[in-house]
């Protein structure tokens, strides 16, 4: 066979064959290799780069919505929204309710907390409180009175306060016996009403301290 | 060139071709010299050219149609019968122009001197390129010289004759008709020699003798009938072409038919001999016309064909991997550079993001517990309403004489502080408001009768159901606990009280509202 085709072609051939092998391995053991190296390095700085202008963005988006938001947050916690409805409030925020309300006496109840079922709050690990208010025993001599007390609610206790029920009674017609009550300076209540608010508040998810949430009464 | 006499070897060079060596077959060392002559040349791969005697050659016309595979085992089989005797078989098919196709068998006994030549390359180690006849592969040759030679403005002859003394051993003639191999002769070289006016005679003689052959054949003086000589300037004068009926005549040196042809020759000098012609017209030829299997050449020329091929293979693929191993080294240079400023990149952005992030975390909340807490507050705002635009309107809608005296609002929003994503699309409830109630009773002052103030009931109705949009109206309770078009009990005799106050008619109407908020 070597003298079929010749020494020197043989040579020539397996030098060739040596040459493409060593090609070869230079490509699969070194340069190949190298490469993927350098390649995976990129890929993951690429990727590291990528997450990196993602997080900024998100950290800018937020940061942004922060800025415009954050006074709504804390005007909610300056009107109290956060607090826990603390019934020892509540009776200086119904006295200043009646004076400014024009209103001689009235009878008020606070009801237990409950807890409302909300899904954004729950989201958050926060929960709605509710207590319920009511308000009777309403001495006012006209409906008007009563009007504003329903409007001032809201302003004179924390957090918030909505009007669930309101229920006004004409109970004594405008008489001369009426009349002359008031000029003794009788208090004299043409109508009686009875109202009933919601007073709701946000806290954290945890159990409240009794003290804060339990029901009580007061004139 | 292989002939009966010996072996003329020709090479190419870069001023043309160049006659190597010539032996004779009586030389007692003719192998050895042969194979030194061959290493000694140039590697290029050897063409051998046979101009022996024993050639045959047959033309097959009758040829049916056939498929490929069919006609291969045909002709195969025609060869076997032409001549069961010769080894070495080879045939052509041959479309001469206006005429029908045929095939050109050709024939050789494998004669030893043919396997020592082949056992000479094979001691030499130089490749082979084929083993192909002088006659067969000249019919080109004879018509590029015809054409060069001669004038071709008239009508051109439909016959041409090249006759050339070898130094391998006779007299060549090659015969062409339409472009295509008619007859060859080969004729020993006589005691007249290989020049002067003896074999001018000769030449003349044995082209007589031809021009009886070719008669046979069809040949008529009106086809016409071009014949070329090929010796040297000194037997130029030997030949007069008046003394041949033929239609052109020339002879020409061999410088000058290699010149027709595009070829020159080294150191010729003035020979007479005519073998480098057909060797370089041989030698130029991308491929043979008929080439000729010899098993003993076969066998060392495929093998050393097929080394050849793989060198050339595998050298490409050197120089592709070569190729393809710098790019991807050049690609990793490049990506290399590129990883440093990645990773700038990476760590001005990790400032860039460690700053963001301690202004946001100097953030008392965190943003969704913010969006989450502020759609919590939309939700409880949205569960209270205003009373007094309602109050207000309730007012407007009742004329001045009537007189409340109960007065019921209730809001109901338990559906709207449960709050959150609602629905199946995502659409929230935010619409909702819950739901008002309002109750009231009163009464008509003026001295109303009991139908007129039903009548003023009824027509109540209708106000508020236009006041109040969306609103679903009811009267709770009728005054006189009737209605214009429902049931009705009362006693007929007794006095008729519906006027005044604290008579039957003085009775309050109570009416219910139910709808959203306004």
């Amino acid at each position: 066979m070597i003298k079929l085709i010749g020494l020197k072609r043989i040579v020539v051939l397996v030098f060739l064959v040596a040459l493409n092998l060593m090609a070869l391995g230079v490509y699969l053991f070194s340069v190949g290799p190298m490469l993927d190296g350098v390649q995976s390095q990129k890929d993951a700085l690429s990727g590291a780069i990528s997450g990196l202008h993602g997080r900024i963005a998100g950290v800018k988006a937020d940061t942004a919505y922060m800025q415009e938001n954050i006074s709504k947050y804390t005007a909610l916690q300056a009107e109290g929204f956060f607090l826990p409805e603390n019934r020892f409030t509540v009776k200086d925020a119904m006295e200043k309710l009646r004076v400014a309300a024009g209103i001689s006496n009235f009878a008020y109840s606070v009801g237990n907390v409950k807890d409302i079922p909300n899904k954004d709050a729950g989201a958050v690990h926060y929960k709605l409180i509710d207590s319920a208010i009511g308000v009777d025993h309403i001495v006012s001599p006209l409906d008007a009175n009563i009007y504003l007390l329903v409007q001032d609610i809201d302003r004179s206790f924390p957090a918030f306060v909505r009007l669930q029920s309101m229920q006004i009674h004409r109970s004594r017609p405008v008489d001369a016996q009426s009349l002359k009550a008031i000029a003794n300076g009788q208090p004299v209540s043409f109508v009686d009403a009875t109202l009933a608010f919601e007073w709701i508040a946000m806290v954290p998810d945890k159990p409240a301290s009794p003290a804060a949430a339990g029901g009580f009464r007061g004139q | 060139m292989v002939g009966g006499e010996g072996v003329t070897l020709f090479g190419p060079t870069v001023r043309g071709i160049e006659r190597e060596a010539a032996l004779s077959w009586e030389m007692p060392d003719f192998g050895r010299q042969l194979a030194e002559a061959l290493s000694a040349g140039s590697r290029d791969p050897v063409l051998v050219l046979f101009d022996g005697a024993d050639q045959t050659y047959r033309k097959e016309e009758r040829i049916p149609k056939l498929s490929p595979f069919d006609r291969a085992r045909y002709i195969k089989r025609k060869l076997d019968q032409a001549f069961p005797s010769y080894p070495v078989r080879a045939s052509v098919l041959v479309r001469p122009p206006k005429e029908s196709p045929f095939y050109l068998f050709v024939a050789l006994p494998e004669t030893d001197r043919l396997d020592g030549i082949a056992g000479d390359m094979l001691e030499a180690g130089v490749p082979i390129a084929g083993f192909g006849l002088l006659p067969a592969e000249s019919v080109g040759l004879v018509k590029a010289l015809a054409d060069k030679t001669f004038d071709r403005t008239g009508k051109p002859s439909r016959w041409a004759v090249l006759i050339s003394q070898h130094e391998t051993g006779g007299l060549r003639q090659v015969v062409v008709r339409n472009g295509s191999l008619a007859l060859t002769r080969i004729t020993p070289t006589s005691e007249a020699g290989a020049f002067g006016p003896g074999w001018a005679e000769e030449v003349v003689r044995e082209f007589k003798a031809t021009l009886t052959y070719i008669a046979r054949f069809g040949y008529t003086a009106e086809e016409g009938l071009d014949v070329m000589v090929v010796c040297s300037k000194v037997e130029k004068q030997f030949f007069s072409d008046k003394s041949l009926p033929v239609t052109n005549f020339r002879c020409l040196t061999p410088s000058e038919a290699l010149a027709a042809i595009g070829a020159r020759a080294v150191s010729l000098g003035e020979t007479n001999f005519g073998d480098a012609v057909h060797a370089a017209w041989a030698g130029r030829k991308g491929a043979l016309s008929v080439p000729v299997v010899v098993p003993s050449i076969q066998r060392i020329m495929v093998p050393r064909k097929a080394s050849q091929v793989m060198a050339a293979v595998l050298a490409l693929s050197l120089a592709g991997m070569g190729a393809f191993i710098a790019s991807q080294y050049s690609d990793y240079l490049s990506v290399k550079s590129d990883i440093g400023g990645l990773r700038s990149q990476r760590d001005y952005l990790n400032g860039e993001y460690a700053r963001d992030a301690k202004v946001f975390d100097a953030f008392p909340v965190k943003p969704d517990v913010l969006r989450k807490i502020l759609a919590v507050r939309k939700t409880v705002e949205a569960s209270s309403i205003d009373i007094a635009p309602t109050l207000n309107l309730l007012r407007a809608s009742l004329a001045s004489d009537i007189q409340l005296s109960d007065l019921s609002f209730t809001h109901d929003a338990s559906s709207v502080l449960e709050g959150g994503d609602n629905g199946l699309f995502g659409k929230k409830k935010s619409e909702d408001r819950g739901t008002v109630k309002i109750d009231f009773k009163f009464d008509i002052t003026g001295g109303l009768t009991l139908e007129q103030k039903v009548a003023r009931a009824d027509g109540l109705v209708k106000i508020l159901q236009q006041k109040f949009p969306g609103y679903r109206v009811d009267i709770v309770h009728q005054f006189g606990n009737v209605s214009s078009t429902g049931s009705f009990s009362g006693e007929a005799g007794k006095a008729q009280n519906a006027q005044g106050p604290g008579g039957a008619g003085a009775d309050e109407a109570a009416f219910e509202m139910t709808g959203p908020p306004l």
